[in-house]
């Protein structure tokens, strides 16, 4: 049995070495270690599945980059390819629940491809038992055709001794929307790339990303947005919550090229940093080829506000308890997104 | 209608008048242990400095150009003069300067800005100063201000020796480990404790021999609660050779002091500036960075701050401009390392006519730095689509007693704007050139309204030709 080292979620645009925020090295298990379990999916009666998808959707650039792509290729059986056909919309998510054994070490590849006027929403659930641990790899493919809408909300709430390694990788045709929500709870290590292509005029990515890590969890990101379309918007929302001996490395960048006139871009993150040992580090870029575009991003990080702070206190609550309040209510904003009321009930429980 | 107009190329004027070369010494092209030997003994080196130039150069060698930044392809250090030194001594009356030297420094206006409104000056031609006085009585406070080389050998030696490189170590990267090896020129200050110097020092670097480097150290110590402002400018005329600025400024204030570090940078289109400025910041003590870069080909550029004692403050203000040709890598670094310090970063960037301007930046908080405070803003206008604006900023927070705010914004110039004042008469250029300003005004506030004024001039030479 061995590992493999591959460098993941490279950063567009490198900085100074010496941050250690460019890219990460993690160590994959050997193929012969994985064993791909059976994935519950429940798919609308609406929706074509294929067992494969179009060879053109693996050209679609992610955010964890090429060694990742190569790894996964190789420990995956095929790729689950979901097709909205024109016009189509599903009332229902398709859930796609993975409940990992122990020691279980599980490559997964899906695809979502939707046709002009259609909307998906797609739940995906990592969970496994609390003391668990393994390797889960995966990567969603997404191809947003004209007018077309895809949803998706990814959740991991895997065990303490888990790592996931969960890759996005997508494009949007003119006028579509791909709405991408994240919640990370559980795992010891989560590794998450996501790249979403504007390719069309007036397309739109939103991402809001929530997470709370407590003890020596480690959450590192790359999340990219390429404006190619005009009149395109990107909106990336970060919201989480750190605690004991947790890291956390957030990679944002928003890439306007030359010809996206009239496109948008925003990023906020809010963290709030609740013991002394924590590791907080945010790398938020805006790359710029194009004269007319608006780019913008905003952070804060550490305390709450003191306003905040003064007014809890005239109603009666400690500091303690309003830095345990808010946390807890972004948190919960983050869980109603889930649109499967047994698997928000579930991730509010995992949270509790 | 106002005609449309297009220049090709700006007009530097009095920055790129080229001066007939007649060094005294020049050293041979490249950098090898040869030529740094021969270097050391020319200006007759102490041992230990030496010996340091060639332990640097040892390191240069084995340090890696960095692969993050800007291309530097087109510096060939093999084709690098690394000393050259002009026909004459330094001296403290402009009287005794040659002509075509005083020539050169009266069209850059610093004879007249020292007579009006400084302190002091320092005018470095090549590898070496020219020029070296201050005021009598800046100089009856105590204030020591003299050239490197000087201080070097003289009563300050052991002060010079316990500071030089410590705070940027031949080590940090490449063009440090260059600058250790073949550094000349370059001013010393020493400010004694609660001496405030009420008016700015100011040293000026000027660059006339093509393919040549300049590689002046500043080191400058700001006692306990001492007050000081210091001026940097630089220029250098056009070549068609790649010339190259490796400086190193070390700036040490002390427990309640407080610098100002302000600098115009205006080095010619063919220059590779690869500087490194970096200040140490004691208890309550505060260092205020102003910085306007406009000039060069390529730049790396971004002071650094390390509070290290509790209460210290840092703020940099700066502004950006690529132009044609122009890849200007710049920012600032922020290392919080005691309780209670704080830091404000305000920047302003502009590209145009294919300009590259990137703005690079981190701010650590360690985790011995409770109850610290950063607040970071950073603004950038394309004035074309031709043009690149990058916005790289980094922080790592260590400590959950931390306030961190962040702010960038990056956008083009208002049309509305440019369409108000051309009802009020204004042609689109000056239109344009009047906005550029106010937006870099964070900048030319904080200067004295002299240098402010240049930085003006400068903006509307850069905006010039900005329509077509």
């Amino acid at each position: 049995m061995g590992n493999n080292t591959i460098a993941v979620n490279k950063i567009p645009s490198l900085t100074w070495n010496w941050l250690k925020m460019n890219e990460t090295d993690v160590q994959i298990s050997d193929k012969e270690n994985f064993r791909n379990e059976e994935l519950v999916i429940n798919v609308p009666e609406e929706l074509e599945v294929m067992k494969e998808s179009s060879d053109y959707m693996d050209d679609i650039a992610g955010g964890m980059g090429d060694e990742f792509v190569k790894e996964i290729h190789e420990r995956a059986d095929g790729t689950v390819c979901f097709s909205a056909g024109e016009g189509v919309t599903c009332e229902v998510p398709i859930v796609i629940s993975g409940e990992y054994d122990c020691g279980c070490n599980t490559a997964q590849k899906f695809a979502l491809k939707t046709a002009p006027g259609s909307e998906i929403t797609v739940l995906m659930d990592f969970a496994s038992e609390k003391g668990g641990n393994g390797q889960v790899m995966s990567q969603t493919v997404i191809d947003a055709g004209k007018n077309s809408t895809v949803r998706i909300v990814q959740i991991n709430r895997l065990g303490e001794g888990f790592e996931l390694f969960n890759d996005i990788a997508g494009v949007a045709g003119k006028e579509a929307r791909i709405e991408i929500v994240h919640i990370f709870l559980g795992g010891s290590r989560t590794y998450q790339g996501c790249r979403i292509n504007l390719l069309g005029d007036k397309s739109f990515v939103k991402e809001d990303i929530g997470y709370f890590l407590d003890n020596k969890q480690c959450l590192d990101m790359n999340y990219v947005v390429d404006h190619n379309g005009k009149k395109s918007e990107s909106d990336i929302r970060v919201s989480g919550v750190m605690e004991g001996e947790s890291e956390k490395l957030f990679r944002g960048t928003i890439d306007f090229k030359n010809g996206c006139a009239g496109s948008k871009g925003a990023e906020t993150e809010e963290v709030i940093l609740r013991d002394d040992e924590v590791i907080n580090k945010t790398i938020p870029v805006i790359l710029c080829a194009e004269e007319d575009v608006e780019g913008s991003h905003g952070a804060t990080i550490g305390r709450l506000d003191e306003d905040l702070i003064f007014y809890m206190e005239t109603r009666g609550f400690e500091e303690e308890e309003i830095y345990r309040l808010i946390s807890k209510t972004k948190l919960i904003a983050f869980c109603d997104k889930i649109p499967d009321e047994d698997i928000r009930n579930k991730t509010m429980t995992f949270l509790s | 209608m106002k005609e449309k107009t297009k220049v090709s190329d700006i007009d530097r004027n009095i920055y790129d008048i080229k001066d007939e070369e007649k060094d005294a010494y020049r050293i041979e092209e490249g950098l090898t242990r040869e030529i740094v030997e021969k270097l050391s003994k020319e200006k007759n080196d102490p041992d230990w400095m030496r010996e340091f130039r060639l332990k640097a150069l040892d390191i240069y060698n084995e340090l890696q150009v960095p692969e993050w930044g800007p291309s530097i392809e087109g510096l060939n250090m093999d084709e690098i003069v690394t000393y050259v030194r002009p026909n004459t001594k330094m001296s403290a009356k402009w009287s005794e300067v040659p002509d075509d030297i005083k020539n050169t420094f009266d069209r850059l206006g610093i004879p007249e800005a020292e007579r009006q409104s400084l302190a002091g000056v320092g005018a470095q031609y090549d590898s070496e100063l020219v020029y070296h006085n201050v005021r009598k009585e800046v100089e009856e406070q105590g204030v020591i201000y003299t050239d490197m080389e000087s201080a070097l050998k003289g009563e300050y030696a052991e002060m010079v020796k316990e500071h030089f490189m410590k705070l940027v170590p031949p080590t940090d990267h490449k063009f440090a480990a260059l600058h250790g090896a073949v550094w000349s020129g370059g001013s010393f200050v020493y400010v004694p404790p609660g001496v405030s110097v009420e008016i700015p020092l100011q040293s000026y670097f000027r660059l006339n021999a093509p393919g040549a480097g300049q590689f002046e150290h500043t080191l400058i110590i700001v006692d306990e609660g001492a007050d000081l402002h210091f001026i940097e400018g630089c220029s250098a005329p056009k070549y068609n050779v790649a010339n190259l600025h490796a400086g190193c400024v070390e700036l040490f204030v002390g427990k309640g002091a407080k610098l100002r570090y302000s600098t115009i940078e205006n080095w010619s289109k063919n220059m590779y500036n690869l500087n490194t400025k970096r200040a140490k910041v004691e208890e309550n003590g505060r260092i205020e960075w102003v910085s306007g870069s406009f000039g060069s080909h390529v730049s790396y550029l971004y002071p650094m701050s390390v509070l290290n004692g509790k209460g210290a403050r840092a703020e940099f203000t700066g502004v950006t401009f690529a132009g044609n040709d122009q890849n200007l890598d710049t920012g600032t670094k922020v290392i919080h390392n005691a309780e209670n310090t704080s830091s404000y970063v305000n920047t302003r960037s502009i590209s145009k006519d294919g300009g590259v301007s990137t703005f690079r930046s981190a701010v650590v908080i360690t985790e011995k730095a409770k109850n610290s405070k950063s607040s970071v803003s950073c603004e950038s206008l394309m004035v074309d689509n031709i043009s690149r604006s990058d916005t790289i900023p980094a922080m790592d927070i260590r400590t959950r007693f931390a306030d961190v705010g962040h702010e960038a914004k990056i956008g083009k110039i208002s049309d509305d704007a440019v369409f108000y004042l051309m009802s009020r008469g204004l042609s689109e250029e000056e239109a344009k050139a009047l906005i550029v300003s106010g937006f870099a005004d964070n900048v030319s506030k904080e200067l004295p309204v002299e240098y402010a004024v240049e930085m003006n001039n400068l903006i509307r030479l850069e905006m010039k030709g900005s329509i077509g």
